[in-house]
């Protein structure tokens, strides 16, 4: 069982999103073409994915079990799909220059998995995140029972939460997995979420210092990941959620989603051709943010709209701006949803 | 969250606590403004940076966002979108690009680096954080206490006290609880006679019991440094034992085996 829960693992947190990602290698620059890049585009599209079936079954009033098969074979596929038609340019793949700088932010990078595995966090909203996780896996049914107390969901309150599906991606994982979503959520996605944080680093640094500053991309990620280790200014910070909420939704927000457009926003303004695949990666993080948690409705949208205003201004090309805006759709809707259903 | 009512100065030096971090990310944000040639990086580290400070502080946004919105609990959520770490390291690497020697820039950078350690605070010094002793990450004590409820595979009621709320039903579902974390974040529900009771200082042991057993609850764990006026054992409850800090009392006149043994248990009560 636990060799089989291994490999599923690997297939749902390493096979398929990297195959995923895939796709979008035949669109980036070479140099953009790393593993983490690849790793997170393609993550960033299985949650999206997840996002729109999970509404789709609890519209639907179907079963965790159900949404689990339809996930699976939706994931397969796409993963299979891409795989198939990229599987040339895996050879594209960059790997990293394994310098001194790399080695040390490797280090940082291991040192915080090691901190995330060795400690506990003491947090209220895991009484949300994993108890509706582990709720609705033993359940089999989406908000039905109070995650709570284990009596049947009597009032509407749960309705805030229910566009941020990352509970429920959880449960999903434990289920195709067998891992209990304590063990789930607290070590392994942890330390996951704790990997591509630092991969999205190291392709900000990649944008960040070209040509013969390249020398410095590594140890601009060691140094950021320092600034992060010792920024417990207050248990307000970004950093503070990073290191210590990772598997929470607002959590994976600020470590993925706000560096995420941050990395795309230089590579928009920085990217002279193919740059529509920036606009649908856009939209696919868009669906993933509303499912890391429902205030990125507001917090994506704004930075979104003034980023990419302030890089068509920077580029002299408004074009970029309004074809920025469509790709807002999906949380114009999303607010829409959220304050006639949900509110 | 934050208490409502703080202006959004006063959730910048909460959210900065003793600045330093800020401090550098303001001064990064100067120099980049004045020295930064690539237009691109300018507008998405500076200009974004200081676009989002500056609604931040608006008074319109943040009145819409804090009242309107009813979000002054989260509007230091804003500041997340200052990208702090990236423009603070890219302004250091900036400056260090400058100096043409190689050792005075390792001395700059490793001059930072201490600054860096001296200012900042620790993150795993935080208080949120404990030595975790189960895969599970939950305090042994819950893991134990959960285990020796679940005498068969069934649902047990249990009521706990507020600190430990929260880890019960992230462990397992067959602890039910009459009432759960949301007591502690959306104040007092429809069952807070027994919630009232556990939160006082010295526990009413008979008023404690006679609501817990009129709820059906199987299993009481008390925090030991409360004072009890009273021996639940005078009221059906009695000690399975102590697990750390807190105490379990079992109901002895319930039924605890699994359901398919009920109809006997029920006649031999009978």
């Amino acid at each position: 069982m636990i060799i089989l829960s291994i490999l599923q693992i690997i297939l749902y947190l390493l096979v398929i999103p990297f195959s995923m990602g895939l796709a979008f290698t035949r669109f980036f620059d070479e140099k953009h073409n790393t593993i983490g890049n690849i790793l997170t585009g393609g993550f960033i599209m299985e949650l999206a994915t997840f996002q729109v079936l999970f509404l789709a079954f609890y519209r639907l009033h179907r079963t965790l079990t159900e949404l689990t098969w339809c996930a699976s074979t939706v994931l397969i596929f796409l993963a299979v799909l891409s795989l198939i038609t990229n599987f040339m340019t895996i050879k594209k793949i960059k790997l990293p220059k394994f310098d001194l700088g790399f080695i040390v932010f490797v280090l940082f990078t291991v040192y915080m998995i090691v901190m995330r595995n060795l400690q506990g966090v003491n947090d209220g909203d895991d009484a949300f995140v994993i108890g509706n996780a582990l709720t609705t896996l033993t359940n089999d049914v989406f908000y039905k029972v109070d995650y709570y107390t284990g009596f049947t969901i009597t009032s509407k309150s749960y309705l805030r939460h229910l566009l941020a599906s990352n509970p429920l991606f959880i449960a999903y994982l434990s289920k195709v997995t067998f891992v209990h979503p304590a063990i789930l959520a607290h070590r392994i996605l942890g330390s996951f979420y704790l990997c591509l944080h630092n991969a999205v680093i190291y392709n900000i640094a990649i944008l960040l210092f070209t040509k013969e500053k390249d020398k410095y991309r590594s140890l601009f990620a060691s140094f950021v990941s320092l600034l992060t280790i010792w920024d417990f200014h207050s248990y307000l910070t970004d950093s503070t959620f990073i290191l210590s909420r990772t598997w929470q939704g607002k959590s994976m927000f600020v470590a993925l989603g706000i560096p995420l457009v941050i990395m795309i926003l230089l590579m928009l303004g920085e990217c002279e051709g193919k740059k529509n695949i920036f606009y649908v990666f856009l939209i696919f993080l868009s669906f993933a943010s509303v499912a890391m948690t429902p205030a990125s409705i507001y917090l994506y949208s704004i930075m979104v709209f003034v980023g990419s205003f302030c890089v068509a201004v920077a580029v002299k090309k408004m074009s970029l701006f309004f074809k920025v805006l469509p790709t807002l759709l999906p949380m114009a809707g999303f607010a829409l949803l959220y304050y006639f259903y949900f509110s | 969250m934050l208490e409502s009512g703080l202006n959004p100065f006063e959730i910048i030096k909460l959210y900065s606590g003793n600045t330093t971090f800020m401090l550098m990310f303001a001064l990064s944000l100067i120099y980049l403004w004045v020295f930064e040639k690539d237009r691109v990086k300018k507008a998405v580290l500076v200009i974004l940076s200081v676009t989002m400070l500056v609604l931040f502080v608006f008074p319109l946004f943040s009145h819409f966002f804090m009242d309107k919105m009813d979000e002054a609990g989260t509007y230091y959520r804003f500041l997340w979108l200052l990208p702090t770490s990236i423009v603070s390291g890219y302004a250091v690497f900036h400056i260090l690009d400058r100096f043409k020697n190689k050792f005075v820039r390792t001395g700059a950078f490793a001059i930072v680096v201490i600054c860096v350690l001296i200012g900042g605070v620790f993150m795993y010094e935080s208080p949120a954080f404990f030595d975790s002793t189960n895969a599970y990450q939950i305090p042994q004590c819950v893991v134990d206490m959960c285990d020796d409820m679940m005498v068969a595979e069934r649902e047990y009621e249990a009521v706990f006290p507020d600190e430990i709320l929260q880890y019960p039903r992230q462990y397992t579902t067959y602890i039910t609880m009459p009432y759960g974390f949301e007591m502690l974040q959306f104040g007092h529900g429809q069952n807070d006679d027994i919630h009232s009771e556990m939160v006082k200082d010295t526990l009413n042991v008979q008023m404690l019991a006679l609501l817990c057993e009129g709820k059906h609850v199987h299993y009481i764990v008390i925090n030991n440094n409360k004072t009890l006026d009273g021996r639940f054992e005078d009221y059906n409850y009695e000690l399975v034992g102590v697990y750390g800090d807190y105490s379990m009392y079992k109901s002895t006149t319930m039924f605890f085996d699994s359901w398919d043994k009920f109809e006997e248990w029920k006649k031999n009560n009978e």
